[in-house]
């Protein structure tokens, strides 16, 4: 099931009414089977996946605890089984086909035969984030969860089954004991922020897809400049689809009384490479934080260790999405990035004295987020391309027709540059423009105001006619603007 | 349940208003979706006209025959009732809505193998539900079509009764668009219904092989349908097959098939079948757009093959 859909609007109404409604005992059952039925909407048979590596983390979390010999052994049963299903599903196919290419390279007539199955929906995800739970419970962090039911509802809960944010025990479990009574001012702050979510993905995503989609199928059809403008409409496509997700995962939640952590912090506002990637995907960086880099010895080791332990992360972040060398690569550029601004930097604040740049003016500061924002949107050119050739002539065809096109702009006094602009005018209106412009600017106002002030409280402070037109022209517009027909699935659905 | 009633007020008071507000909206957008200047609208507009002679089908309809030519060549007022890409649930739609205003001597009803398969799996969009978004609450032929293709009853009664979630859903093709249309310069559909497709596909001449027909029975029980309701109008049927290029091959087994299919519609409706499937000009690829559509010159020839039918 997916969150833009007509089967979760209906889900969501009938699951949220019973949670209120049923005692403390039983609403949490409720939500599990709730869940249960919200992950069969996709392949039903997997969710026996679901179900063994929920068997074996549960006792696993048990006999840890008890254990005072076996502790590590235990742990590292788990990790194996966690991994062993991720690596079997996601990427022994990805290694075989490896094998067989190296094969054929060196003239070796034989090769393995790939295996014919569907990615289980959300894996990555889950796995995760019932890894943190073992991880934890072996640390002393976590004590174990007794009641297999609450367990296998961390694991499970349906508003971040799919696409995260990949949560904690300390912050879930206890959640699950509480009896979260209704909340007026909840349930409307919920429902703004899933609202909020809807906007970001069927209004700006999906319409944003409607170009991106094309240009990446088949860029050799498009001039430099409309691969530039694809590629950069491309990374707020990818913000707007996984935030709003989250969004949505993060309001139907708060409506139940359980509080799941924020996953986006207005990441295309970063000054630098390292803010950005404490602003994006943040339940993911911390993941990786906490589990690889800093046991791997942090930044609080020489500097050679230092550089691999951010290359060792941001690998394992790419490979983390998928299967593929492009996303390896998109980690390994990210990791690039953050080596080389660390290097740099005493260069850099020389070079700043010297021109005697202010570091705190607006302008200095939107530079630094365009660059920001230019280096983010190379490294999604790899993200998204089906092909590491694909993401070559991406990049190739931009630096040299780019330039000339920017030549082509100056030196023309009509007004046929803004054409390539403009990307597929055939098969997307100008009023789609019209639409994505003015959504667009919605958005960044909301940013903008989001840094100082709280909008929800502002809303709610309105007397009720405000509010009240307010709340219809956010249903109004979403009915009017969202892509309905598309139906189109969410961008990390495949992780 | 006492903390629940405040709220719970509150909210269902919202809602009447939300209802409103796009119960209103809604009737803004009824309005100028019937003011839009396509084919369909176009149709509708017709008020007690007599005509000859209608064909009635899809793309290999609206682009293959040309009414104005065989008007001309024949001296009958002809009318082409063709619209891309429709099934024949909705060309009973379509026949229903323009007879209920007109009167109709004969039928040509167009058959090709595409249009007796279940429809999902011949067209992209076998169903143009966003033509009948204003009538869906007004005309109770509209809605019964709609609510047995939509085979999902809640979803169908949400669509019915709650204002604007039938525009959301087609918003990209018939929602705010509308408003922007007089500035697009769109023309006024004409000539006599008859209209040139555009063919974007690259292998339009690629040979390519029906290897297995499976007549879709729903497809068939509305084409009985439609012969229903011509019958009631006492006006005078005849199906027909336009011409097919010479790549649009089919096995012996599909032809036997779909054949058997058309001979028992025929049979059972005491219909004159007519199949210019395999036609002196299927070999030239310069009659042709692509496999299943003529162009100007094909047009041309099969008005005049039309035209020797009529008058014969």
């Amino acid at each position: 099931m997916i969150f833009n859909s007509f089967s979760f609007i209906v889900f969501f109404a009938v699951v949220t009414t019973l949670y209120f409604l049923l005692g403390q005992k039983f609403k949490m059952y409720m939500l599990l089977i709730a869940s249960c039925v919200f992950y069969m909407f996709f392949i039903p048979k997997y969710i026996l996946i679901l179900f063994l590596t929920i068997v074996i983390d549960y006792f696993a979390g048990i006999y840890i605890h008890k254990s005072l010999k076996h502790k590590k052994s235990l742990l590292i049963i788990s990790i194996i089984s966690n991994i062993g299903i991720l690596f079997f599903f996601k990427y022994f196919n990805f290694f075989i086909g490896n094998i067989n290419d190296m094969a054929h390279f060196f003239g070796w007539n034989y090769s393995l035969s790939l295996l014919q199955f569907i990615l289980p929906i959300g894996l990555s995800f889950h796995t995760f984030q019932a890894m943190s739970y073992t991880i934890e419970v072996y640390r002393g962090n976590q004590l174990p969860e007794k009641n297999f039911g609450i367990y296998a509802l961390y694991v499970m809960y349906y508003p971040q089954l799919v696409a995260g944010p990949i949560e904690r025990p300390q912050n879930m479990l206890p959640q699950f004991h509480v009896d979260h009574k209704f909340n007026f001012e909840r349930f409307k702050t919920g429902l703004l922020r899933m609202a909020f979510g809807f906007f970001k993905k069927i209004v700006i995503a999906d319409r944003l897809a409607e170009f991106v989609n094309p240009v990446f199928a088949h860029p050799e059809n498009y001039q430099g400049v409309s691969l530039l403008v694809a590629a950069m409409f491309f990374s707020i496509q990818i913000f707007c689809d996984f935030s709003g997700y989250s969004d949505i995962a993060l309001g139907c939640s708060e409506i139940m009384g359980i509080k799941l952590m924020k996953n986006f912090d207005r990441p295309y506002r970063a000054l630098s490479i390292s803010e950005f990637w404490s602003r994006w995907h943040i339940s993911l960086s911390t993941w990786f934080r906490d589990y690889v880099y800093i046991p791997l010895g942090g930044n609080k080791v020489s500097q050679n260790k230092y550089y691999r332990n951010i290359f060792i992360v941001f690998l394992l972040s790419g490979f983390w999405h998928g299967a593929n060398w492009t996303f390896i690569i998109w980690g390994a550029l990210h990791a690039f990035y953050l080596l080389f601004a660390h290097g740099t930097i005493s260069f850099r604040n020389t070079i700043n004295t010297k021109l005697h740049l202010n570091k705190f003016s607006l302008f200095f500061k939107f530079y630094q987020r365009a660059l920001v924002f230019l280096l983010v949107t190379i490294a999604w050119i790899f993200f998204r391309a089906d092909s590491f050739g694909k993401a070559i002539y991406f990049i190739k065809t931009i630096s040299v027709e780019v330039p000339q096109y920017v030549y082509s702009v100056f030196s023309n006094s009509n007004f046929l540059w803004l054409e390539p602009l403009l990307i597929n005018t055939q098969a997307v209106s100008l009023p789609h423009y019209a639409v994505l412009l003015i959504s667009l600017t919605i958005l960044f106002v909301i940013h903008h105001f989001q840094q100082k002030h709280n909008l929800v409280q502002i809303i709610q402070n309105k007397v009720l006619p405000v509010r009240w037109m307010f709340y219809s022209g956010v249903v109004l517009y979403l009915l009017l603007f969202g892509m309905y027909k598309s139906n189109s699935e969410f961008i990390y659905f495949q992780f | 349940m006492e903390i629940l009633r405040k709220p719970l007020v509150k909210c269902l008071l919202f809602l009447i208003f939300l209802y409103a507000l796009l119960f209103f909206t809604e009737q803004i957008f009824n309005a100028n979706s019937k003011k839009q200047k396509t084919k369909f609208n176009w149709m509708l507009s017709k008020m007690n006209n007599n005509d000859d002679i209608a064909f009635l089908g899809n793309s290999r309809v609206l682009n293959n025959v040309d009414a104005n030519l065989i008007s001309s060549l024949t001296g009958k007022k002809i009318l082409n009732l063709g619209f891309s890409g429709t099934e024949y649930s909705e060309l009973y739609l379509i026949l229903s809505l323009y007879l209920k205003n007109n009167n109709l001597k004969k039928l040509f009803i167009e058959v090709n193998p595409s249009m007796l398969i279940e429809p999902d799996s011949a067209f992209s969009f076998p169903f143009h539900y966003y033509h009948y978004l204003p009538m869906v609450n007004t005309n109770p032929l509209v809605s019964e079509v709609i609510k047995d293709k939509i085979h999902n009853d809640l979803y169908f009664y949400c669509w019915k009764y709650i204002p604007m979630i039938k525009y959301a859903e087609y918003n990209q093709i018939a929602g705010w668009q509308f408003f922007f249309n007089k500035f697009l310069n769109m023309e006024p559909f004409d000539s006599g219904g008859f209209e040139g497709i555009s063919i974007t596909e690259a292998d339009k001449f690629v040979p390519t092989v029906g290897n297995k027909f499976v007549a879709d029975k729903r497809t068939i029980s509305y084409l009985e349908k439609i012969i229903e309701v011509a019958r009631t109008q006492r006006t005078e049927l005849v199906l027909f097959s336009a011409p097919l290029n010479k790549n649009a091959q089919f096995t012996e087994d599909f032809q036997t098939k779909y054949q058997s299919v058309i001979s028992e519609v025929c049979a059972k409706n005491k219909i004159r079948y007519i199949n210019f499937e395999k036609t002196y000009f299927s070999d030239r690829d310069s009659c042709f757009k692509d496999r299943s559509h003529l162009n100007t010159k094909g047009t041309k020839l099969f008005a005049q093959m039309l035209s020797d039918t009529i008058l014969n």
